[in-house]
């Protein structure tokens, strides 16, 4: 068609190569946010590691798909953050038992940062006690440092009932961490 | 509510982890860039025969059970879809190198009026009446831009034959398995009645600027071809995923929107307001002030495209966004 192909020959000898997203600043920015919600998600070790990789791959390989003018780059990274641990737990049916994350050793970890260890395996076991709900929204907001508004996007809630929700958890979470002795640090 | 103690379990990732990862992913890049030059000439053959998909899937179902031919497509708005330039080499690759979709698409197709060169006219009025509609021309141009010339083409009739024996060749070489062609489909003759168009051309020094507009193109095709089934597949083609094929496929009103296939690695796109309807601007992310550099690929551009009362329009072009849209604008 006439029209059509007088647009698309204009198109393609108008169009230049996009001058690419900053890979490297995107991806320092993310790599420790993105970590961290896997982390929150399925505890601390190499699974974590594994899911962090699985999204910044697929998030390369569908760069082309993202719209600066419709999401921000995080409420990008994470939806697809978002589907690769969905796809995780389809795959493994249940969350990690609470063994795993009572037992789970983190080498890593210098010493001096044992009790802080101690502490976040203590509250890997109280999240895993969350319905998915609320350790989801927990993990964007706590390990991913995103904000209610960015979350509700994400999760197709309302801003106020994601602020409702995780008030609602965190309180319970703070019960019952009381129940377990002091929190460290 | 103290909720600080659940930031402080936050983490950097490991060093060589964060690493290995980065090196991984730069190895990604590097693969994707082994063969930049060849983008362009694969993209537009590919452009042309995404559209020839977007026509196949631009009419109504339900009317074509009652009626042997559709009635008539208008475009009313455009969509546009971003390809992966990896499929581009990937359909390139099946076909040795050579692209020729417009082969796989249909075994035979026929010109059955040719719509001509374009013949230039001394002004609007009278390549108006060479087109036979009332072509339209922005009264005011931005500063230092001058037109230089207004041509029109006859109008055409294409006829060609679909076969989807080369279709469904084609979705096996890519592994696309989780589509099934409409057999209705093949064997399918579909007329594409080519419009009169007038098109006028603007420079101002490098810059240069040119404006299509022509009445909707008309299109008839055999009833019983469900629409949103054949745009999935074509979505598929272009390196969609089969959820994002299928949501498309399935929320655009096909007889009224026109796909816009857009090369991934060329362009952004967005929506914009022009007379009161929905254009699509697509542009190039490279700065203008890196024109004067040496760079190698040429100029970057934009095109806008929209309709308005039974007409589209495309002004494309080297300039600034703003000056395109003072253009549009100003018709």
């Amino acid at each position: 068609m006439r029209v059509q192909s007088n647009v698309l020959r204009w198109l393609t000898r108008t169009a230049e190569p996009i001058v690419e997203l900053n890979w490297d600043i995107l991806y320092s920015e993310h790599l420790p946010k993105v970590f961290n919600y896997f982390r929150y998600r399925v505890g601390d070790g190499t699974v974590a590691e594994d899911l962090t990789s699985v999204t910044f791959s697929k998030a390369w390989q569908a760069r082309h798909r993202y719209r600066d003018d419709v999401a921000a780059f995080s409420t990008w990274l994470f939806t697809i953050a978002r589907h690769v641990a969905a796809d995780h737990f389809r795959q493994h049916r249940q969350p990690l038992p609470l063994e795993e994350f009572s037992q789970h050793p983190d080498t890593r970890t210098p010493e001096d940062d044992a009790l802080r260890e101690s502490d976040f395996r203590r509250l890997t076991m109280l999240l895993s006690k969350l319905p998915e709900r609320e350790r989801e929204l927990l993990s964007l907001k706590y390990a991913a440092g995103l904000n209610n508004r960015t979350i509700a996007s994400l999760t197709g809630l309302s801003e106020s009932n994601v602020g409702t929700i995780l008030h609602r958890t965190i309180q319970n979470l703070r019960t019952q961490w009381g129940e377990g002795g002091p929190l460290h640090g | 509510m103290d909720d600080q103690f659940l930031y402080r379990f936050r983490k950097d990732p490991a060093p060589e982890f964060a690493e290995a990862l980065l090196q991984q992913l730069h190895q990604q890049k590097q693969l994707a860039a082994s063969h930049p030059r060849r983008f362009w000439r694969p993209a537009l053959a590919l452009s042309g025969a995404l559209t020839l998909v977007a026509v196949l899937v631009s009419f109504p179902s339900v009317r074509a059970a009652a009626q042997q031919f559709l009635d008539l497509f208008r475009v009313q708005r455009f969509v546009a879809v971003s390809i992966d330039p990896a499929r581009i080499s990937q359909i390139e690759k099946l076909q040795s190198g050579k692209l020729d979709l417009k082969a796989l698409l249909s075994r035979d197709i026929q010109v059955l009026k040719e719509p001509g060169q374009p013949k230039v006219f001394s002004d609007l009025g009278a390549a108006s009446q060479a087109a036979g509609f009332d072509a339209r021309l922005p009264v005011t141009l931005p500063e230092g831009m001058r037109q230089d010339e207004i041509r029109a083409t006859g109008d055409g009739m294409v006829r060609f034959t679909a076969d989807t024996s080369k279709l469904a060749d084609l979705l096996e070489s890519m592994e696309i398995t989780d589509v099934q062609l409409p057999s209705q489909l093949n064997g399918a003759v579909i007329d594409i009645r080519v419009p009169p168009c007038v098109i006028t051309s603007y420079s101002r020094g490098k810059d240069r600027v040119t404006l299509v507009q022509a009445n909707s193109p008309e299109i008839t095709l055999p009833a019983g071809v469900f629409l949103p089934q054949m745009a999935e597949i074509g979505l598929r083609v272009a390196g969609l995923s089969s959820e994002e094929a299928r949501r498309l496929a399935y929320s655009v009103d096909w007889h009224s929107t026109l796909l816009v296939p857009v090369p991934a690695n060329a362009a952004s796109f967005r929506e914009v307001e022009l007379h009161g309807t929905k254009g699509l601007l697509i542009e190039t992310r490279r700065l203008r002030s890196q024109e004067g550099s040496d760079q190698p690929h040429g100029r970057p551009g934009a095109v806008l495209l929209w309709s308005e009362e039974g007409k589209v329009f495309a002004l494309s072009g080297t300039v600034l966004i703003p000056e395109l849209l003072e253009m549009a604008n100003a018709m």
